[in-house]
């Protein structure tokens, strides 16, 4: 569902308003201008050069795609909507030592060392982002909600939280849940990162047999927990996926990276200093804040999440509309698959609604929900007109000759034994999908012409040894 | 009477001389840049991503060959059948690596796309199955399922290789440079 290609014009309106975000204009690796490509897994857009190194590094790494010369996947784009290259870096950078002075792209050895260091040793990766005004306050919020009682003095909250806590002892006894919760509570007191690891794998295990995590490849971010009252806000500590071989203490991996000891010991200290500063000023902050807000808690959270949404939304509109489009597209791609032959013509016509979505939500960004319904009622009406059209162009094409493709080789896989579990209606709609981008490609959608008719036809025997 | 000489003296060394025109294909990032290259000079090249082609002439037991290694990505793969004219061997470049079965998919069509044209009909497939140092790499039977080999027309051969490294290339090389029909 979510592996669905997008066709060429749909991914590059996404992407092309994703490049004109300001830190993605820049390189996200060497800081040159103007990427055109990306990482597709990483969420990051980089230079060609940069490009070039990372997929020296290896596609278990990094997986690298062209903003203009590749085709996309729903979501492909929607990990880079969601991410990007300020996000990213401020996982990827964040153990960066002061005064650290990034290679110029003109040096091409330094800066092919400093890639590998970044993502293939992971010398300045770390779970925590760096501390930014944008991430650090959406942060504050899910921390208060989560330890809200600790830092309440009035007398009232107070009797009604050692209720609470008591109840909560009671429950999570026999919940694991809540225990997990306890057990990340205190990681983030004692910011030791081996136990953080062992916890995380414990969360890897449980969220394998999830819903939305399992959307998501191995080798791409592994966990994006959404909170429905955050509109999607993810916590970006999960967006990284943790391979087995850093579940390593540190002081394994800086024995195997025995160049760079010293490096992320000196780091190691710094940020020990820096977390322990960070605490105390967390702290402060929220007493006084706690002290401010001793009655009109619920209120003041009401408004500080009003708060969190619009830096969300300041960072971005786009993002939101992407998401919102996503899933239209995704509901879309439900129908497409329920249906068989008859439906597949209509998956054509579906394009059609998408692409005048598209148009609409480009200028009305924030009423792109509202405007479905009339969408829907345009792509009724004009369901008798093009269904016309799209049978006199598919009569000739490769499309309804490979309609007899999956099932012949469907047929042939469960002679094998279901060695492989290829999905039949993926292939329909990438046949489809792909014969009817080529037939674009040639006659700018005009119909096809007799010559053209001949040469399908040549090219149609060519595939006769497949029936 | 001195050009009939030379005439027949040329005759004899052109025959030891042949040339073959190869393209190699696959997909992106699969590394035929850097087969192209490490076939050519012996070294690892930091490289880009192609965008258009790369030629280079190889010379192998006293076969010229002029590969043509032409890019990947998805814009550029229509504009492949234009370089299989007068084309003697075809190299598939695969990344072992890469267990997409989306991928795979795409590879295939393509493979069974080339295989239809006329010029290449006959043409042998060298297969390399690239990045083979990678842990958890496709074997070379996994390759044939992967891509249904088994209903490929052309003659075909799978090689495991690793660019970087150096192996199998030329064993590869050898495969393809016997059984291509040399005039």
């Amino acid at each position: 569902m979510s592996n669905k290609k997008l066709s060429q014009g749909k991914h590059m309106k996404i992407l092309k308003s994703l490049l004109q975000i300001p830190s993605n204009q820049v390189c996200a690796d060497c800081g040159c201008a103007g990427p055109t490509w990306a990482s597709v897994n990483l969420g990051l857009f980089i230079c060609i050069n940069c490009a070039g190194v990372h997929r020296s590094i290896g596609t278990h790494i990094t997986q690298v795609r062209s903003t203009t010369l590749d085709s996309w996947t729903i979501k492909q784009v929607k990990t880079m909507s969601e991410v990007g290259n300020k996000i990213g870096n401020s996982f990827w950078e964040a153990k960066l030592p002061e005064g650290f002075v990034k290679p110029k792209p003109s040096n091409k050895f330094a800066v092919e060392q400093f890639i590998r260091d970044k993502y293939q040793h992971r010398l300045y990766f770390s779970k925590k982002p760096k501390p930014k005004p944008q991430v650090t306050s959406t942060e504050k919020t899910i921390q208060k909600q989560k330890t809200r009682s600790k830092h309440v003095k009035s007398p009232r909250h107070s009797r009604n939280m050692a209720r609470s806590k008591t109840r909560n002892k009671e429950f999570s006894r026999d919940n694991k849940s809540n225990r997990n919760r306890r057990h990340v509570k205190r990681i983030k007191k004692s910011a030791s990162e081996p136990k953080l690891s062992g916890s995380r794998q414990q969360q890897n295990e449980k969220s394998q047999f999830g819903t939305f995590e399992n959307l998501i490849d191995i080798n791409e971010p592994n966990e994006i927990k959404t909170k429905k009252n955050d509109n999607q806000l993810i916590t970006m500590e999960a967006f990284y996926s943790i391979p087995e071989e850093t579940n390593k203490s540190e002081k394994e991996e800086s024995n195997l990276v025995s160049l760079n000891k010293q490096k992320t010991f000196v780091s190691n200290n710094q940020r020990k200093q820096q977390r322990k500063q960070q605490n105390q000023k967390q702290q402060t902050q929220q007493k006084q804040q706690d002290h401010k807000q001793n009655t009109d808690q619920l209120i003041d959270f009401q408004t500080n999440m009003n708060q969190t949404n619009n830096n969300h939304n300041s960072q971005s509109n786009t993002t939101q509309d992407i998401n919102q489009i996503t899933e239209d597209l995704f509901m879309i791609g439900l129908d497409q698959n329920n249906t068989t032959n008859k439906q597949v013509k209509r998956g054509e016509l579906n394009k059609d609604y998408i692409m005048s979505m598209f148009g609409q939500t480009d200028n009305n960004s924030n009423n792109s929900k509202s405007n479905n319904n009339n969408n829907f009622n345009n792509f009724n009406s004009k369901q008798n007109t093009t269904h016309n059209r799209n049978q006199r162009n598919i009569q000739n094409n490769y499309f309804q000759t490979n309609n007899k493709i999956p099932d012949k080789r469907s047929y042939s896989e469960n002679s094998k034994g279901n060695n492989f579990n290829r999905n039949m209606n993926w292939n329909t709609n990438k046949n489809q999908e792909f014969y009817s981008f080529g037939q674009k490609q040639v006659n700018n959608g005009k119909p096809v012409s007799k010559q053209m008719q001949s040469q399908y036809q040549i090219k149609n025997s060519a595939f006769a040894f497949f029936n | 009477m001195g050009k009939s000489i030379s005439k027949a003296i040329g005759g004899l060394f052109s025959s030891k001389q042949e040339e073959a025109r190869i393209v190699m294909i696959g997909l992106d990032s699969a590394g035929k840049t850097t087969v192209l290259y490490r076939l050519k000079l012996g070294e690892v090249v930091m490289t880009t991503p192609t965008i258009g082609f790369n030629v280079e002439s190889v010379q192998y037991k006293n076969v010229n060959l002029a590969v043509w290694d032409l890019g990947g990505q998805e814009m550029v793969r229509p504009l492949w059948k234009h370089y299989y004219k007068h084309c003697k061997g075809i190299i598939l470049v695969i990344d072992a690596s890469d267990r997409n079965e989306q991928r795979h998919q795409e590879i295939r069509d393509e493979l069974f796309r080339l295989a239809g044209e006329k010029d290449v009909k006959n043409a042998p497939v060298l297969i390399l199955n690239n990045k083979k140092d990678v842990k958890g790499s496709m074997s070379t039977s996994e390759v044939t399922e992967a891509l249904d080999l088994y209903e490929l027309q052309n003659e075909y051969y799978i090689q495991n290789t690793c660019a970087t490294m150096g192996t199998g290339l030329f064993d590869g090389m050898e495969w393809l440079v016997d059984s291509m029909n040399l005039k």
